[in-house]
Order: structure tokens, then C-alpha cells, then sequence
């Protein structure tokens, strides 16, 4: 039986001049886990809201075609009478809760359903039962990890009992324990429970979402592309994700590129798939590079080389002894000791409350450590001393939503105001920012209106506003989150570019890929300690640790570790291609 | 970390009682500082509200904001105090104490202005009477969840909508404030003050600050209001299912306040007990 059916379904938000979703035809089926991917605006959220009636009563516009929910036609009932039917889950869990203990929480959506005391509480112990939120139920939603909270989200719209739960990038802002805590949780419910699962992603997290669907459908600009499983998609049709894009899992890109000509293979989807088919595969070329991890060491001095780097040149930030605790007696920082140098692009990961967002503010000046033999020295700058707006030219920080900075009306004001209130004379803050502009690829953007802005644009903005500062530091919290692939990559090739310039950046983000890419060091927080730093590949190898921490290497790390002819310390499936390719040429 | 006007769990008497107990005494005390001008009496209030707020262990810098109201509010009601000098519009005191002139100035078109006892016992109390109420509010607020003030206005027969606003500001104000903190730091951050003499700068110095906290708040409204719809806020017409059911704590104290408010507005009206 389907679940959903959406026959010509157009809609067109009140205003707007294209419509968001078109002529679109989609179905599916009772208990599938379903997967909606495609880029930022190509419909995926409009689609959700379509299950549940808040397209078009909470969200205005012109609604063609049919759309059957559970049985019911959408146009013929209301939102209150759907929502027992379809539970819609938002990208921020945070905005989700209302209450301040997890029992509250959950019990918020039965009580409004006017249900007796003990049919509440029976729901309630179910609901956290299956998303293993059990014990949880008097903490404060405020003390749960990011995936705790996205789970304790979707506790509370199933203790309501809908069959269908459609759920809008549940991952996006989760750490990688987090996002599979989430996604197992997800595929439990529809196992054990029957639950219809629909899960749309734009991109950054498609190796993490794959894994449990079991059909994809690739949608831009309100239009179904693509409606297959996950094999044949990624098998027959990987092209069109790139070129939409949504990117490639690691995986589909390194078997694409390098096997899928020479055979006619399914792509694998799974790291264990993965190593089976290429180490077999790899069999066939008995060249030298076959005799084990050889040449590793190639691959190694890019670790020599950062420490020597270390060796040559100074630290621009020095931190000693640094222990913050806020005044409510929570400890997040305790004895920190760090030193970042010049020219590094540093990834800061952990996972959420392990203290790298008050690390980084303790960085900047605005918050002072609590110790008094607390010492920050950034570009020789006694910054537990000094005043933030005395340190903003030396080192800066970039808010992880630029709404929380961006006020003016289009870009040149915006990043006219700092200066402005520098005192600089007109003609140097002209100068500074033509040059920032150019740097950050914003020209031609010059008169745009910052409230038409695409968030990624809206991010470089930010960044920009900041940069014209010239910090030597700049630290971008989560500068990837709420953007699709090409968007990510887009910010990140950014600021890979600051760092050539010379600027020291940090990165604060939950996205492995992409520090494993862009990032030559990286630091593990855990608990308000640094627990690993190091060079990309040598924490990547301390998986123990990083699952402490909520986190896991990405894809590519995962797959050499189990191939013998691959380097352990690769990183990137852009080293691993030309690799695999060597062999299957020198063969 | 709990921020400015969040409800967080603490062990204390006050966090135990019922919200129906915590709303009757603030209500009772608040309007009896409403109704008193004397401020011995209004001490008396005070002294009970601050024992509330200590007891409750409300984080003390929750009272800074409200200090610059008090000092404002206190600056206002001198001038209003000013237009109180009649002694005939005192109950209590007497004529020769009420009138007595503590302050006199000639003013060019106003004329003589005179600063009596009576006005400035007016303009002390008319002050005083502020921070009692929101002491008592803060004390509320820090001690009650929302899930518990929702099923005693539930069953006390709150019409749902009313719920819902309260629902939703309990939810708004600490985010909000949240929102305004990184709001600040942000902007402090470009090099941002708000420090200038001329008042024009000041207004135009604020909307680095003011406009980002404007469009958020309007994306937060808009982003409460369907995660409300998409819980199910208001779908159904509710059978209450939640009865007032008070320990004999609760009900001593709901019965000792109901005492307090009726004996006081008996010695009040009939004796001007508390007024002046």
C-alpha cells in the first residue's frame, strides 16, 4: 500500500516567481526509508511540507495536483488532523523543544492531544524506548549532544503515533556518533515498527544517509530527476549528482573513477563492500606496489613536512594553562595547552558541549579564563589583557549563522561597517575591501542586497565583513552548515585560499570529509581537554580515541585501512584515485 | 547554561511547590504592593519576596537588568512625586508632614515646584513597588517548568490560545536573549560600541544590534509557530486531563496567602493600613 502519493503536484509560495515544486510524481510505499536529496531550493523541504498540510494552509501559495497522505487527500483535511498522520522533523532540534526536562518534552505532543495521564506516560517511556532516550527523562534537553536532541525530537512527534515520519536533513548539524545514532534509530523505527521513513539530505551527509534507504530520489528545481535504489542510482546515474550539485559519496567517486570502466560492476555503498570488491579487484595488478603499504612513506613527509614547518616558523596563538568555568559551575575548558602556528588551517572537532565554542571565544577575548595563571598570547598579544576590540585586527571569529552579524543593506555596507568604526579614511576602506572582494571571489556582488544573498554567499560575507579587519587569525565556526555540496566546497575552497594568503584559519566543524580535504591539522576536544592533535592523518589513525569523542575518519580513511596495496594515511578519495590508477597503469 | 529568565531544576521548597501555590502568592503579593503606598509595608513585601528569591537560589545577576528601570522608573516618579505636594491627598500622614517642603525650585514658565514629604514618600513607594514585582516574577519563572505552569492552566480552564502565548514566551524569552548575546558579540567582534553622547548616534549605533535580533525574532516566531502546529499545539479540543492536586504544604500556603490578601485589603480599605 503507498503511504504517500503525490500525482502533478506544482506549487508556487505566494510572491515567489518560480514554483517550488513541479509537476512532480512520487510514491512510496509503506515502511520504506526513502531518501530526498538534491541542492539547496530544489524542493526537498516544500515536498515535506506538502505531507502535512503546512503547504499551503501555514505556508500560502498555489497548490496543484493531488497529494494522498495515509489515505487522506491533503487539501481535504487540516493541519491538526494530519499531524497525527505525518511527523515532520527540522534540521534544528533546538527549535523543536518546548520543554526543559526530556519527559516534558516528549509528553508536549500527547498532551495536546488531550490524552489521560497514563496513556501519556505510557507513549512517552515508548517513545524514548525506541529512540534509546531511556534514563534521559528528567535531564534538560540543553545537556544532550546534538544527536541526543535530534532524537529526543523525533521522540516527541512519535509519541504522537504517526505512520509517517518525514524528516528535513535530520543529520546536518549532528557529529558523526550522532548522525549514526540518528540514522539507527531511524531504521529501527521502520524495522520494528513499520514506520514510512522519508529523510531528505543536500549533499554534505550522503554517505551517512545511504546506508539505510532504500530508494533515492534526486530532485532540482521541484522536479524529480532520479527515483531508484541506492545501487542502480549511484551505479547508472552518478553523473547527474555531481552535476546538480549534491556531490558523490567518497566511495561511488573512487569506484566510478577508477573501476566502474574497467568493469561492469553494482558501485559499492558500504566500507566493508567496498574493501572486499576493490581488494579483489587489485589482485589483477601484481605490480610493486602490491607488496604492502610501500610506499606509505611518500605520503608520510606530508606529516614531516608540517613538523618541520611547526620547527620553522613561531606560533601565533600560545595558550597556557587555560581553565574556563561558567558561572553555574560547569567546567569547559580545563588546562588547555595549544599552539597554533602560522600559514595552519586547523580543524576543531568534537562533539557538541566538548568546549571548542569556548575555546575559541576564550581566543578572541570575549570570554577571560577563570584561572588567574591563565596565559593567551595571539600574535603577541596578551589577549586574557586586552579588549576585544583592541584584538579583532590581530585574530577574529565568524559566527557559525550569519544572521547573528549582518545587518546592512547590500555587501559594500556591510563590510564598510568595521571600518567605519576603525575611523579609517574612505579611500582605505574602499581599498580594502575591493581587495577583500577579490580575494574571496565576492565581485560583482558589490550592490547585492544581503537579504537575497544564498546562505553560502551570506557566509562569505560574513567572513569578508571580518577579513577587512585583516586578522591575522580567523576562526569560522561550522562555515559548511545549512549549505549542499557544491556550496561547502565553494566556502571551503575560500577559505583554503585565506590560508594560502597567509592567514592562520580554525575550523570548527562536524564535517570529516571536508577537514580531511582542506585542514593539515586537527584537534580532538573532549570534555573541555584537548584529547588529540596532530596532522590530519595521524589523529584519523587513533580511532578509539575519536569514537570517544563522537567521531569517526571519513569514508576514504575507513576504505585504505582495509586495502593493503592503499597507504594508511591517505585521506581524500582525490590521493586514493591517482593511486589505484598508477597500479592499474604500471600493470 | 541557563540564561536570564530560564526555568532550571534546582532542590529547593520553592521549586517543589505546586505552580498553582507559587502563582496565588504572586499574585497576592503583587497586588498588595500594587495597593500599598507605605514603604514600611512595602518592605514587609520585599522581605518576603526576597527570601522567596534566595530560597528559590535565583542566580543574583539576574537582577542587574532591571536596575536601570529602577533608577529611571525612581528619576520619573520624582517628577510626578512633584505634582503630589497637595497634603490633602494623604489619608495617613499627617497635613504638617505630608506638605513639609524637602525641595523647592522656580522653573521659567512652570513656575514654583515644590519636592514634599508626601510626594517623595509617593515616589518611593510608586519605585519601590517595581523590583518586588519582578523579584517575585523572577522567583516564578525561575521555579517553574513550563510543562507544569501548562497543565495548571489546563486545569484551571485557560482557553488554549491564552496557553499558548504563555507556552511560547516562556520558549522566546530565553532564546531570544540568546539570540541577542551572540548578537552582541558578533558585533563587538567588527569593532562595534555603543558608547556616544549625541542620542542620534546612539540610535544609529544600535542597529547593528537591534536589526539581526529584529529579522531573528521574526524567523523564530515563524519557526515556533510550526514546530507548535507540527506538535499537534492546539489541534484538538482538549478534555483537561489534569486535576490541581495540592499537598498540605501547598494548600496551607494557598489558604495562608488567600488570609493574607483578604485581612490586608480589610485593614487597607477600612483602616488605610499601608497607605499613606
Amino acid at each position: 500500500m503507498d503511504a504517500v502519493i503525490l500525482e502533478n503536484v506544482t506549487f508556487n509560495y505566494l510572491g515567489a516567481k518560480e514554483p517550488a515544486l513541479r509537476n512532480l510524481n512520487l510514491r512510496i510505499k509503506q515502511g520504506e526509508i526513502v531518501g530526498i536529496f538534491g541542492p539547496i531550493g530544489a524542493g526537498k523541504t516544500s515536498l515535506l511540507r506538502c505531507l502535512n498540510g503546512l503547504i499551503p494552509y501555514e505556508f500560502p501559495g498555489e497548490l496543484k495536483g493531488r497529494i494522498i497522505v495515509d489515505g487522506l487527500d491533503v487539501r481535504e483535511h487540516t493541519i491538526n488532523e494530519l499531524v497525527r498522520h505525518v511527523g515532520i522533523v527540522l534540521s534544528d532540534p533546538t527549535a523543536q523543544i518546548f520543554s526543559l526536562s526530556v519527559f516534558d518534552d516528549v509528553s508536549f505532543g500527547p498532551l495536546n492531544m488531550g490524552l489521560p495521564p497514563e496513556k501519556i506516560e505510557e507513549r512517552v517511556k515508548w517513545a524514548l524506548k525506541v529512540t534509546g532516550l531511556d534514563g534521559l527523562e528528567f535531564r534538560n534537553p540543553r545537556e544532550l549532544s546534538g544527536g541526543q536532541q535530534q532524537r529526543l525530537a523525533i521522540a516527541g512527534l512519535l509519541a504522537m503515533r504517526p505512520k509517517i515520519l518525514a524528516l528535513d536533513e535530520p543529520i546536518s548539524m549532528l557529529d558523526p556518533i550522532g548522525k549514526r545514532s540518528v540514522l539507527s534509530a531511524i531504521q529501527e523505527l521502520r524495522d520494528k515498527h513499520g514506520l514510512t521513513c522519508i529523510i531528505t539530505e543536500s549533499g554534505t551527509d550522503l554517505e551517512s544517509v545511504i546506508g539505510i534507504l532504500d530508494r533515492v530520489v534526486l530532485i532540482d528545481k521541484g522536479r524529480v530527476l532520479l527515483d531508484d535504489s541506492p545501487a542502480n542510482a549511484f551505479t547508472y546515474n552518478y553523473e547527474i549528482f555531481d552535476k546538480i550539485g549534491v556531490g558523490l559519496p567518497e566511495l561511488v567517486k573512487i569506484f566510478a573513477e577508477c573501476i566502474k570502466q574497467e568493469e561492469n560492476i553494482h558501485i559499492p555503498l558500504t566500507i566493508d563492500e567496498a574493501a572486499e570488491l576493490l581488494e579483489k579487484f587489485l589482485e589483477k595488478f601484481p605490480v610493486e606496489y602490491y607488496r604492502g603499504k610501500k610506499e606509505a612513506s611518500k605520503y608520510a613527509s606530508i606529516s614531516r613536512e608540517i613538523q618541520d614547518n611547526h620547527i620553522r616558523r613561531r606560533p601565533v596563538i600560545s595558550v597556557r594553562n587555560l581553565t574556563f568555568v561558567y558561572p553555574n559551575g560547569v567546567k569547559a575548558l580545563d588546562n588547555v595547552n595549544l599552539d597554533i602556528y602560522e600559514g595552519e588551517m586547523v580543524g576543531l572537532i568534537g562533539q557538541n558541549g566538548s568546549g571548542k565554542t569556548t575555546l575559541a571565544l576564550n581566543l578572541v577575548g570575549v570570554l577571560k579564563p577563570t584561572n588567574p595563571d591563565a596565559k593567551i598570547i595571539v600574535n603577541g598579544i596578551d589577549v586574557v589583557k586586552s579588549q576585544v576590540e583592541d584584538l579583532c585586527s590581530h585574530i577574529n571569529y565568524v559566527f557559525q549563522n550569519p544572521d547573528h552579524q549582518l545587518f546592512s543593506k547590500n555587501v559594500v555596507e556591510e563590510l564598510s561597517f568595521g571600518l567605519k568604526m576603525k575611523g579609517l579614511a574612505t579611500s582605505d576602506i574602499k581599498e580594502r575591501i575591493s581587495e577583500v572582494l577579490k580575494t574571496l571571489d565576492l565581485e560583482g556582488h558589490e550592490n547585492d542586497m544581503i537579504i537575497n544573498l544564498t546562505k553560502d554567499l551570506k557566509t562569505l560575507v560574513a567572513i569578508a565583513s571580518l577579513l577587512v579587519l585583516k586578522p591575522k587569525v580567523l576562526i569560522v565556526d561550522e562555515p559548511t552548515n545549512g549549505l549542499d555540496y557544491q556550496g561547502a566546497i565553494h566556502v571551503m575552497n575560500v577559505l583554503s585560499e585565506l590560508r594560502r594568503e597567509g592567514h592562520t584559519i580554525i575550523v570548527i566543524m562536524h564535517h570529516m570529509k571536508l577537514i580531511a580535504k582542506y585542514c593539515d591539522r586537527v584537534i580532538v576536544m573532549k570534555d573541555g581537554k584537548i584529547l588529540l592533535d596532530g596532522p590530519v592523518h595521524e589523529v584519523f589513525m587513533h580511532e578509539k580515541e575519536l569514537e570517544e569523542a563522537a567521531l569517526t575518519p571519513p569514508p576514504t580513511v575507513l576504505l585504505a585501512r582495509k586495502i593493503k596495496a592503499i597507504p594508511d594515511n591517505v585521506l581524500t578519495p582525490e590521493v586514493v584515485i591517482p593511486i589505484i590508477k598508477e597500479m592499474m597503469g604500471e600493470a | 547554561m541557563p540564561v536570564w529568565l530560564e526555568y532550571e531544576f534546582k532542590d529547593t521548597p520553592i521549586h517543589k511547590l505546586h505552580p498553582f501555590t507559587k502563582f496565588v502568592i504572586l499574585i497576592v503579593l503583587s497586588l498588595l504592593a500594587t495597593f500599598y503606598f507605605d514603604p514600611i509595608y512595602l518592605l514587609i513585601i520585599a522581605a518576603m519576596g526576597t527570601t522567596m528569591f534566595t530560597i528559590a537560589r535565583v542566580p543574583k545577576r539576574w537582577i542587574l537588568p532591571i536596575l536601570p528601570i529602577v533608577i529611571y522608573q525612581f528619576a520619573q516618579n520624582l517628577v510626578f512625586g512633584v505634582a503630589q505636594s497637595n497634603p490633602s491627598l494623604y489619608k495617613v500622614l499627617p497635613p504638617e508632614i505630608a506638605g513639609k517642603v524637602l525641595l523647592s525650585a522656580s522653573i521659567p514658565f512652570i513656575g514654583d515646584i515644590r519636592l514634599t514629604v508626601g510626594g517623595f514618600l509617593w515616589a518611593v513607594s510608586a519605585t519601590f513597588r517595581i523590583p518586588i514585582i519582578i523579584l517575585l516574577t523572577f522567583t516564578f519563572l525561575y521555579t517553574t517548568s513550563i510543562n507544569d505552569l501548562i497543565k495548571t492552566l489546563w486545569a484551571l480552564r485557560v482557553p488554549h490560545q491564552i496557553i499558548y502565548i504563555v507556552t511560547v514566551a516562556y520558549k522566546f524569552i530565553p532564546d531570544i536573549y540568546r539570540a541577542f548575546s551572540t548578537t552582541i558579540i558578533a558585533q563587538k567582534l567588527r569593532g562595534w560600541n555603543l558608547r556616544s553622547k549625541n542620542p542620534i548616534v546612539l540610535v544609529k549605533r544600535a542597529a547593528p544590534a537591534v536589526i539581526p535580533l529584529t529579522r531573528q525574532t521574526i524567523n523564530y516566531v515563524d519557526r515556533v509557530t510550526v514546530s507548535a502546529l507540527i506538535r499537534g499545539f492546539g489541534a484538538y479540543s482538549v478534555r483537561c486531563p489534569w486535576k490541581i492536586k495540592l499537598s498540605a504544604l501547598d494548600l496551607t500556603l494557598v489558604v495562608l496567602s488567600i488570609l493574607h490578601f483578604a485581612v490586608s485589603m480589610y485593614f487597607l480599605i477600612v483602616y488605610g493600613k499601608g497607605l499613606i
